[in-house]
């Protein structure tokens, strides 16, 4: 099956590809399903697309009032 | 009357091109930043979406560990048998001594819009030092009687045709040729092709 | 997805690198559309001053030449995003080629000419704002082709 078009920009795939833990969401989004991945979704639709959304539609965000970690 | 000789605007244009994409990890390209503007509050509501995002290393992999932990705990992940080896980098040969430059975050739209600022602000200085256009109303004069409507058409197909092709005279024409990319070779021929043939016709008609 | 790096800082530095376009551009006439009709018509244009057509080329040859040294040798094995031909490769080089002519004006020449107090230009930019944001419709309702512009 071909793989998601969007690879080379994708921010996301990039860290899927850097750890071994992580790659278990390339191999079921951007190598398999990346039709039902969220970030492909939006951006068909047009719409920007924060780096912190997963292919799932989990936002990677904080709670609100909360400290962020330090840079 | 040129101010810049065209070998001198030819190595200008080509430092920019590539000294952009050594400090900015980004291809240089206008129609793209010009398009996100045309579409301002979908790009900001994704900035603030992005500035929710955990900073700092320990706190991104502690996100993104508990969120991987429940995707598979909800089925949305399945884990497969490994199959290529884990961590392959996936770079390519490196010269001795550098690491290969990965594309880089996008700007924020304030940084895109300074960009475009900073266009305008070349044209305006160009004119301080007495290069004006050529012609009172260059522009009126070229696209001829009802001139707005024409330019707003043109810009129409500007538009569409540059987010269709991925790029403009800029992206493709000098970086993505400079880098001998297949789509971007395609593109500049046929644009160039049409310009020619549509400017020949529009020439012809006005004459 | 590391720490961003601040956006002021950025900006300064992307708005330098628009000036220094926006120079070369204005400077080099490329964003006359005179300059730019004589160009397209190789100098047969009612307005071309002879040698205009030469220079223009001339110019768009050296600078892709150049960059392309630039890149080979100081960019070796960067992962540049690549730009394969696509299905709207071919129908969006028409359009925009056709815009091109139309208006002798590329997207960063029309801001360009704003800064050189040409405000007809605020026809193309929004000509150009509104041309995109009826790409973006037709791609998610008609599933036009293109993955957008990857933008600077």
């Amino acid at each position: 099956m071909s793989a998601c078009e969007h690879e080379s920009v994708c921010p996301l795939f990039r860290l899927f590809t850097m750890s071994s833990c992580l790659g278990i969401w390339k191999q079921n989004y951007c190598d398999a399903e990346w039709r039902r991945c969220e970030r492909h979704r939006r951006v068909g639709e047009g719409q920007a697309v924060p780096p912190n959304l997963l292919p799932n539609g989990r936002v990677l965000a904080l709670p609100p009032g909360s400290h962020r970690g330090a840079p | 009357m040129t101010v810049l000789p065209w070998w001198a605007a030819g190595a200008a244009l080509a430092v920019t091109a590539v000294g952009h994409w050594i400090v900015e990890r980004r291809p240089l390209g206008v129609s793209g930043v010009v398009a996100r503007f045309a579409n301002v509050r979908g790009e900001l509501r994704a900035e603030r979406e992005a500035s929710r995002a955990p900073t700092g290393a320990e706190a991104l992999a502690a996100a993104l560990a508990e969120a991987t932990a429940e995707a598979i705990a909800g089925g949305e992940l399945v884990a497969a048998a490994p199959s290529s080896p884990a961590a392959s980098t996936a770079a390519p040969a490196t010269p001795p001594g550098r690491a290969p430059r990965a594309l880089g975050p996008p700007a924020p739209l304030l940084g895109h819009a300074a960009f475009l600022a900073g266009l305008a602000a070349g044209g305006l200085l160009v004119r301080l030092a007495g290069a004006r256009l050529d012609a009172a109303g260059a522009l009126a004069g070229h696209a001829g009687a009802g001139s707005l409507a024409v330019l707003a058409a043109g810009g129409l197909l500007l538009g569409f045709g540059g987010a269709w092709m991925g790029g403009c005279t800029t992206g493709h024409g000098i970086t993505g040729c400079a880098r001998l990319m297949p789509g971007s070779l395609l593109a500049t021929a046929v644009f160039l092709a049409t310009a020619a043939l549509v400017a020949s016709v529009l020439g012809g008609a006005r004459s | 997805m590391t720490a961003a790096p601040p956006a002021r800082g950025r900006a300064l530095r992307l708005a330098a690198f628009g000036l220094a376009l926006g120079l070369v551009l204005g400077g080099s006439r490329l964003a006359d559309p005179a300059f730019v009709e004589a160009m397209l018509t190789l100098g047969r244009a009612p307005g071309a001053a002879p040698g205009d057509a030469l220079r223009a080329w001339a110019t768009l040859a050296c600078a892709a030449g150049l960059a392309g040294l630039g890149f080979a040798l100081l960019a070796r094995g960067d992962a540049l995003p690549p730009r394969p031909i696509r299905r709207g490769t071919v129908p969006g080089a028409v359009l925009f080629g056709a815009g091109w002519a139309l208006t002798g004006t590329c997207p960063a020449a029309a801001f360009v000419q704003l800064g050189q107090g040409e405000l007809a230009a605020l026809a193309t930019v929004a000509g150009m704002l509104a041309g995109s944001r009826l790409h973006r419709l037709a791609r998610a309702r008609l599933g036009l082709d293109g993955t957008g512009c990857a933008g600077a």
